[in-house]
Formats: C-alpha cells, sequence, structure tokens
C-alpha cells in the first residue's frame, strides 16, 4: 500500500492517435496526484486530452507511455483480464449519456452493478439516497433526463467503488437537473468516500471540487487544491 | 446474487414474440420431423432385420423354365444351400364386375417353412374358394376382409391380409423400375385352389444358405458360384436356368429397406442445413442488438462485466430456445410425427407390423446435435463482435476489420446508389436470405418437377412403343415341333434378344431386329439405340457399346449409329440380318411378336414376356400414387418455410436501418419514397435469389434425377419446361408479396422520433 497522498499517481503519461503524418499527441506527458477520497476535476476544452485521460485511468484504454498507479498497483503491468477485475472491482463509471439497459427496471439496472460487488451497498437505501425509491420499478424509458443520470450514478455506486468516474455527467442535463446530479455526486462522495474524477468542460463546476486540474494540449497546465469547497447551490452558470 | 442481466431474457423473448415465436415454431416442425423419421425408419430398421429369423426370409430365388427334378434338388442341397418350392401363378384379378382384369395376383400355397406370412388382419385361406391378399394391396383397390374378388373366372372370399417378408415392395420383375402396388398383387390361396387351377405354374425354387456369408462381398462371391452350379445342374437335368436373384440384389426385398434408409440420410441432412440457418437468423439478430446496444455493452464492459458473461449473455437465449424446441419436437416426433411417417411408408411398402423403440441416437440426434449446432455457430458470429474493446462499444465503432475506404459505386442515379449501400450494407442478411430462397426454392422445384416429369413421360411413351402387345417367346415351336403361329391379322414375327450391359449397373437391355429402311445401311456390329439409352448413358454416336449375357457366356461389342426415335426403354435396334448374323440363328428363326391387339392364341406357357402399355407405365402409375398429396403439402410447407425465412431476415433489415429510415422520413421523404429506397432493395435481392434458385435447382433436379435413376433399371427422362419453372419461381415470389405488405406497415410505423433519440 503506498502514502494515501498518492492513491492515484499518473506519471509522464503519453498517448497519441493515429499513424505517421496524421499522428496527434493528445497526451503529451502527464504528471499529478490524487489522494484518496479527493474530489477531482478534470477541467479543459474540447480535444484537451481529458477523457483520453478518464479512460487510461479507468483501464479501458492504454498509454504509450508512461504509467499510471493506483493504490500501489500499475495499470500498464495488467493484462486485460487483470483491467477487467480491476474495474470490476474497484471502479465505477458514470457517463454523459446514461446507456442504462431499456428493458429492465430502475432497481434491476442498479443491480447490474451490484452483482458485481462481493459487498454492494443496500440497493432499497441507496435508492432512497437516489431519490429513486418510488420510482424504483419503472422503466428508463418512463424517467426524466435527471432521474436516468441518477440510475447510471446508482449503478456506478451500488459496487461501493474506490474510483468514480465521471465523465461529462451533466452533458446532457438542463441547469437544475444538472445542479441536482452535481449535489448528488457530492453526497455520494461525502457519504461514501469514494474518489471521485469528473471531467466536465464548465469552469463553474470546479468550484465544488478538492482538486482541480487544468489540461490544455495534452499537458497539465494547473493542478490546484481548493481550499474550501462550494456548495453546489452557490454554483452559478 | 443471481446474475441481473438474465431478467432481461424474458423481457426479450416477448419483446420480440413474433419473430422468436416463428423461429421457435420452425424448430419444433424441423426436429419433430426429424425426430419422427429417425425413430420410425429405426423401429423399421430393427423389424426387417428381425424378419430373417422371424419369417425365415430367403437368401434368393431362382426360376427354371421346368420344374426342377428330384436330382435336382438334392444335388443342390449339396451345395451348401437347401432348396425350397417357392412356386407360384399369374392370374388375372377382377375387382369391379366388368370383363377388364384389375390387377395380376400372384399366387402362392401357403409358406410353412420359407419366407413365412404376415397376418396382418383376419386369417389365411382353408378352402378352395378364399384367399388373402396383400395389404398395400387391398387399401389401393379398397378390398376388406368379408369382400369378394373375382380371380381367373373364380369368385374367391378375401378372408385376410397378409405381408410376405420376401415381397415387402410388389415387385413384379426384379429388372422393373418401380413397383406397381394397383397392378400387382401378392396371396395366398389353398393347396386345392393352387393345383386345381389350370394355368401355368413359374418354378421358382427359394434356398438358404447352410452358413451365411459374413458381408455382401462375400456373398456376392458366393452366389456367383451359385449361379453357376445351378445352370450346370439344370443343363444336366434338360432344365434351364430363367431367373436369379440373391437376396441382397433383390428389390422386393431391399428397396423398401434402402428407401427408408435413405430418406432417414436426407431427413438428417435437411434437418441441419435448416437448423445452421435459423443459427444464422439468431446470429444475425444477436449482432443486430448488439450493434443497437453498444454504448450499453460498453459501459457494462467499462464496469467490469467480462466478455464471457456478455457472451453467454447474448447465446442464452438461442440455446434456450433451440433446447425447449427440441424437446418439444422430439416429444411430437416420437407421437405423432413417427405415426405419419410410418404411415407414408406403409402407404407405399407391405410392411410387416412394427413396434416403435425408443432410439438414443434420434434423441442426440435431434437435440444434442441441433443446440451443438446453435452454439457453435451463433459462437462463431457473435465472440468476433464481443472481442471489441469496451471504447469501441463506447464509440459505437464496431468494426472488426480495418477501416477501409467507401466503396465507389458506378455512376448511376442517387436512388440506384441508395439502394446499391443498403445492399452492401446488410450484405450479410441479403446472403442469408438468399441461401434460404434456394432451399425452400429446390424444394418446390422438386414438388412440381417431378409429378410433370412423370406425367409427361406417361402421355408421351406410348407413341414411343413399338406395338401396343409385345410378346417374347421362350421358343418358337411347340413341344410338337410346329411353329407358334396366331390368328391375329396385325400381328408380326419379331426377333428379340436380351442382354446386360458390361458396366457396373448390369442393366438389362432390348434387343430389337426391326423391319424399317432405316437399318438398310447398317454394317455388321452398327445399331441404332433408343433416345432412353441415350440420355440415361450419355451414349454418344460412334461410341461403343459392350453387352453381355446374363446367365451364360456371350460378350457383345457393338457400335452407336444414332438414334431411334421410335422405341421405348433402354434399348438397342437393328436389321434382322444383322440380328441374325450376330446371334447366329437360322433365316426362319423368330422369337416374337408384336400386335396392335391382344394376342389370346398362343399357349401362355410358350410365353416368357409380355410388354404392353401397362407394363411401361406402372413406374409413373406407382410414383403418382406414392406422392399421392405428399407432393402439394410439401409444396405448401416450403411455401411457408419461404415466407417465415423471408420475413425474419426483411425485418432484421429493417430493424437494423430504423434510425435510417426515420431520419430520411424527417428529411421529408414519404412513404412511397423510402419503399423505392428500402423496399426495393429487398425485392432487388429477393428476385435475384428467386431466378437464382430455380436455374441451380433445375440443374441440380436435372443431375440428381439422372444420379438416382442410373442405379436403377430402365430411364424416364427429367422434364421440366420453361413455363412451368417461371410458375414455381412465380409462387415463391408471391410468398415475397405477402412479407412485403407487413413489411411496408412496418417501415410506416417507424416513428420519426426513433433518429432523434440516443443520438451522442
Amino acid at each position: 500500500m503506498c502514502d494515501e497522498k498518492k492513491f492515484l499517481e499518473i506519471v509522464n503519461l503519453k498517448k497519441g492517435f493515429g499513424e505517421g503524418e496524421t499522428r496527434q499527441e493528445v497526451l503529451r506527458g502527464m504528471n499529478f496526484t490524487v489522494k484518496k477520497g479527493e474530489f477531482c476535476v478534470l477541467l479543459g476544452p474540447s480535444g484537451s486530452g481529458k477523457s483520453t485521460l478518464l479512460n487510461i485511468i479507468g483501464g479501458i484504454d492504454h498509454a504509450d507511455d508512461g504509467y499510471i498507479s493506483i493504490d500501489g498497483d500499475k495499470l500498464d503491468e495488467m493484462n486485460e483480464k487483470a483491467l477487467t477485475q480491476y474495474r470490476r472491482k474497484h471502479l465505477g463509471y458514470v457517463f454523459q449519456l446514461y446507456n442504462l439497459i431499456p428493458n429492465l427496471n430502475v432497481k434491476e439496472n442498479i443491480e447490474v452493478g451490484a452483482y458485481l460487488s462481493d459487498n454492494p451497498l443496500d440497493i432499497d437505501d441507496l435508492l432512497k439516497t437516489l431519490g429513486l425509491f418510488e420510482h424504483r420499478y419503472k422503466l428508463p424509458n418512463q424517467l426524466s433526463g435527471g432521474q436516468q443520470q441518477r440510475v447510471s450514478i446508482g449503478r456506478a455506486i451500488v459496487k461501493n467503488p474506490d474510483i468514480l468516474l465521471c465523465d461529462e455527467p451533466t452533458g446532457a442535463l438542463d441547469y437544475n437537473t444538472s445542479k441536482e446530479i452535481l449535489r448528488l455526486i457530492n453526497d455520494v462522495n461525502s457519504k461514501y468516500g469514494n474518489t471521485i474524477i469528473m471531467v466536465t468542460h464548465n469552469e463553474e463546476i470546479k468550484k465544488m471540487a478538492d482538486h482541480v486540474i487544468k489540461l490544455r494540449d495534452g499537458v497539465v497546465r494547473h493542478n490546484n487544491i481548493n481550499e474550501k469547497r462550494m456548495s453546489v447551490d452557490e454554483l452559478e452558470w | 446474487m443471481r446474475n441481473p442481466l438474465m431478467k432481461r431474457l424474458p423481457k426479450e423473448l416477448l419483446g420480440d414474440f413474433k419473430k422468436y415465436m416463428i423461429m421457435f415454431l420452425f424448430l419444433i416442425l424441423m426436429i419433430a420431423m426429424g425426430a419422427g423419421d429417425l425413430v420410425a425408419s429405426f423401429s423399421m430398421n430393427k423389424s426387417f432385420d428381425e424378419t430373417k429369423e422371424k419369417y425365415n426370409l430367403e437368401d434368393g430365388n431362382f426360376k427354371l423354365y421346368y420344374e426342377a427334378s428330384d436330382e435336382f434338388i438334392e444335388n443342390m442341397n449339396k451345395k451348401g444351400i437347401k432348396v425350397y418350392d417357392n412356386l407360384y401363378k399369374e392370374l388375372d384379378e377382377f375387382v369391379d364386375d366388368d370383363e377388364k382384369a384389375d390387377a395380376t395376383v400372384r399366387v402362392f400355397k401357403n409358406r410353412k417353412e420359407i419366407n413365412k406370412v404376415c397376418v396382418m388382419e383376419g386369417r389365411l385361406p382353408e378352402n378352395e374358394d378364399e384367399i388373402s391378399i396383400d395389404r398395400l394391396h387391398a387399401d389401393y383397390k379398397k378390398i376388406k376382409v368379408g369382400d369378394t374378388i373375382g380371380v381367373d373366372g373364380k369368385k374367391l372370399k378375401v378372408v385376410g391380409f397378409v405381408a410376405l417378408p420376401d415381397y415387402n415392395c410388389l415387385f413384379q420383375n426384379n429388372d422393373e423400375m418401380m413397383f406397381d402396388a394397383d397392378m400387382f398383387n401378392i396371396a395366398i390361396v389353398s393347396d386345392e385352389f393352387f393345383d386345381n387351377d389350370k394355368h401355368k405354374v413359374y418354378y421358382n425354387y427359394s434356398w438358404i444358405y447352410d452358413k451365411m456369408p459374413k458381408n455382401e462381398k462375400e456373398e456376392k462371391k458366393v452366389s456367383d458360384e451359385l449361379l453357376e452350379d445351378i445352370i450346370q445342374e439344370a443343363m444336366a437335368t434338360e432344365n434351364s436356368v430363367d431367373g436369379f436373384v440373391p437376396a441382397y440384389q433383390n428389390q422386393a426385398i431391399n428397396f423398401a429397406k434402402d428407401d427408408v434408409g435413405k430418406d432417414s440420410v436426407f431427413v438428417k441432412y435437411i434437418l441441419y442445413v435448416f437448423i445452421a440457418v435459423i443459427a444464422f437468423i439468431f446470429a444475425i439478430t444477436i449482432n443486430n442488438t448488439i450493434e443497437k446496444e453498444a454504448a450499453v455493452i460498453g459501459t457494462l464492459r467499462a464496469s467490469g462485466y467480462t466478455r464471457m458473461e456478455m457472451l453467454v449473455h447474448y447465446m442464452t437465449i438461442p440455446v434456450i430456445v433451440t433446447l425447449i424446441g427440441a424437446v418439444i419436437g422430439n416429444i411430437l416426433g416420437y407421437t405423432v410425427m413417427k405415426d405419419a411417417i410410418a404411415d407414408l411408408y406403409y402407404n407405399s411398402y407391405s410392411l410387416p407390423t412394427f413396434e416403435t423403440l425408443w432410439n438414443q441416437d434420434a434423441f442426440i440426434l435431434t437435440t444434442v446435435v441441433p443446440v451443438v449446432l446453435m452454439i457453435v455457430i451463433n459462437l462463431f458470429m457473435i465472440s468476433k463482435k464481443l472481442r471489441l474493446s469496451p471504447l469501441k462499444f463506447l464509440r459505437h465503432d464496431l468494426s472488426t476489420t480495418k477501416k477501409k475506404k467507401a466503396m465507389r459505386l458506378p455512376r448511376i442515379s442517387f436512388f440506384g446508389r441508395f439502394r446499391l449501400r443498403i445492399i452492401l450494407q446488410n450484405m450479410i442478411s441479403y446472403l442469408i436470405l438468399v441461401f434460404g430462397i434456394f432451399l425452400a426454392g429446390v424444394m418446390m422445384f422438386f414438388c412440381a418437377a417431378a409429378p410433370i416429369t412423370i406425367d409427361h413421360y406417361q402421355e408421351n411413351v406410348e407413341e414411343q412403343l413399338l406395338a401396343p402387345y409385345q410378346y417374347m417367346l421362350k421358343q418358337n415351336v411347340d413341344m410338337e415341333g410346329n411353329v407358334i403361329t396366331t390368328s391375329n391379322k396385325d400381328a408380326k414375327r419379331v426377333c428379340m434378344e436380351s442382354l446386360i450391359t458390361s458396366n457396373k449397373y448390369k442393366e438389362e437391355i432390348a434387343i430389337y431386329a426391326i423391319d424399317d429402311k432405316k437399318f438398310e445401311n447398317l454394317k455388321d456390329n452398327e445399331v441404332l439405340i433408343s433416345t432412353y439409352y441415350e440420355d440415361k448413358y450419355d451414349v454418344k454416336e460412334g461410341d461403343e457399346l459392350k453387352l453381355e449375357r446374363k446367365y451364360e457366356d456371350g460378350k457383345f461389342t457393338f457400335k452407336c449409329s444414332g438414334v431411334y426415335e421410335k422405341g421405348t426403354g433402354i434399348s438397342i435396334y437393328m436389321s434382322e440380318k444383322q440380328f441374325k448374323k450376330i446371334f447366329e440363328k437360322d433365316e426362319e428363326f423368330f422369337n416374337g411378336y408384336m400386335s396392335d391387339s391382344k394376342i389370346t392364341d398362343i399357349d401362355e406357357n410358350y410365353i416368357y414376356k409380355t410388354i404392353t402399355y401397362d407394363d411401361v407405365v406402372k413406374t409413373a402409375r406407382q410414383l403418382n400414387h406414392s406422392m399421392g398429396n405428399f407432393m402439394d403439402i410439401f409444396a405448401g410447407f416450403c411455401f411457408v418455410l419461404a415466407m417465415l425465412l423471408m420475413y425474419l431476415l426483411t425485418k432484421i433489415v429493417i430493424e437494423k436501418n430504423e434510425v435510417s429510415i426515420s431520419m430520411v422520413k424527417v428529411l421529408g421523404y414519404d412513404n412511397g419514397e423510402i419503399n423505392r429506397l428500402y423496399m426495393l432493395s429487398t425485392t432487388i435481392v429477393v428476385v435475384f435469389g428467386v431466378v437464382l434458385s430455380m436455374i441451380l435447382s433445375h440443374i441440380l433436379m436435372a443431375v440428381i434425377w439422372k444420379a438416382y435413376l442410373l442405379s436403377m433399371p430402365g430411364w424416364m427422362p427429367y422434364y421440366m419446361p420453361v413455363l412451368n419453372i417461371v410458375e414455381v419461381g412465380l409462387v415463391l415470389f408471391a410468398a415475397y408479396i405477402v412479407v412485403a405488405i407487413f413489411d411496408m406497415r412496418r417501415i410506416k410505423k417507424i416513428p420519426l422520433t426513433s433518429a432523434l433519440k440516443n443520438v451522442e
């Protein structure tokens, strides 16, 4: 087990796409660390490499150079089977588009996540936390966008992952619903102590995080720790 | 915790209920037929195998011109066999009250030692005015136990129905192409009737080996040696061999068993082909689902679901549907279908009763094999896609091969290019559609072509007969040395001979000496052949024809100089002069009569063989009867099958293109234009499939028909006019028209909002 300060360590990470003349270097040597339980926001404009970075942290993409270590384990030393186990046991994923299973109801969609864990959270409790208990037997097409995203968050956190990766979770939602979701993510972080890494292009959201990493042109431009986190209600954009 | 993904499965099944139900019913039907056939044929084969012991079935029979002497029998019994009398007479049978004979009945005394009788209903005759007839023939003629029939001028009461183990199939002669259970009967009569009847006796004897040869090869060797012994003994006792049929060559014994065996093989393979088609349809459906759910799969894989868990999830429905279908299919097969299939055989053959035997192999073949096929095909088709990384799924980047540039299309109209793209994008579905159309088309084609070929033969064969009545004599002088004559003014004396081909088929060839100018220029061994001979053996002008005597030494080589249009059967023709020279006969020789009217004034004891129109069409008649309504029912089944396959596959294509169809609606295309894009693409593929199916079916049918008949005596040329081919094609296309109506309704129902959902 490594230093708590270096729960997630990214060292000289490089990643490019394409070959020859069309090759694009998306990550040009990323270096930063994230503490356990931290709420970390990855900010940056479109094409800055934030989603690519998130995918590599999530073990669904590979870096060309450098490494990522999580709690002392290096991802580049893991084969595909090991990476799958890593994601199964330690990671939760929330995407911009909820990607729920259309013919399973709310409770069943969360069970899909619970099945992966040896020690999942209590589903009914979680449903209450998510504000979805009364909607638990509804199908996704009977829910609003915000409710669907709540289900998607529930699916991700039910297995009580060490790390929750959120890729633009409010990207498809309106202002009020976005705030709802951010409030929820905040609550999850407070209640369950997961390390949260959220990708967003919304500058305002950084104020609610512990740790803000700004990316531009494939490198870390700013790596700041917020002394005080703003509440979601105080955010305005 | 149970995998929650499994909760999707019942919802999936209900969500696409029609599609899954069709595939399910399809599987049940195919497996029921397969199981029923395998159980029926296994049970029947067991019954065939038991016949030898149960009824003491002969190992062969031979016919002599005259009654065998005691010396002959005694000497033959020293040759490793035991000889039994199996004499018979052939009499006219009258079922109706008119003067026209309705059939020929071969009567036997009751067999007590060999070829024992199986009584199916009633009893054996005890009195001179009683008769027990073949069960199948009674069916054909609608004779019941208790009815009276006329046998050669006498009224006999039918007291029972029988099946004789040496007449599973009612072949009158072993060299016939087909049996004729309608016009030929076998019966048991009392000893008094047999002895008192004045008609000629056929001196037929059956034998049993003292020690059974180990296999068919040894049996052939032993029987060849036995034939030589019989010929020598016959000559030594002033007799001649008139026929020799070892059991392994006897069609009356083996035809039914061979047919059952061939049908089993055919049914098995057809079953597997259709299961494979269903498996491919499942695989395409699942691949489409995977494409639709790509983002969900990516999320699940990113969350930690393994590839194996996803594979098992998507394979579960096809395997469960197949397994349940197989179980139900087997139950139906063992109960309903087994009887239906047995009835089909009982409708064609004089089979003894058989007991249904539960067959483990049939269960494995109709349950394990289909499930394995389903797993293997789906595994192959689906696992490739699931090998993609979670990231590719999340990005909807599902190509498994390196991205190629879009295929450049010819400079045709925009709609034409759009349609081409639709065809190219759905190539796998369309290929399976074409294959399915081909399969259904071949079977429908067969259902149409077989009766057409048979009817055409029946309609045309009479014209080709040399004469309505042909009589081949055993000798041309009677016992007193007088030349055998007839008072029929239209009768002509002819020279006829019978040889066999020297190839592996050993087919009997009739040789005719014809008084026709066409033969005047033929030299030495030049001959003309019948069109059937030409057709069957692909004989061309200049080819050598090697023939030999069946029972004696004598080989002949002829040269084909052309075809004699007026002639039927497998025959060759030459001038009288040539005939007498080749066969070393004197100037006065003749051994037959051809007549326009029936000859009644020649003692039948001098007649070796009679050929009439009835004899040459009996094959056609029997085939028509055996097929009966079966062809129409089977054609109907193929029509439904084609329709179901088209329905399933066109549905998949439309589903796959749902977003695109919705988008073009959003853009402003009306239903007619959308149909011209999507429906017409499918229609083009269907038309292509139908045309290809008809062409290939025609070629395949000609090849299969020839291959099938090559090993049988006689010939019936394959005939299927272009108009009939077009008809079959149109019927097949009509199946698509029905499906297209449903497809157009489906396209109309696609909402415009589909294009706007889940767009990243």
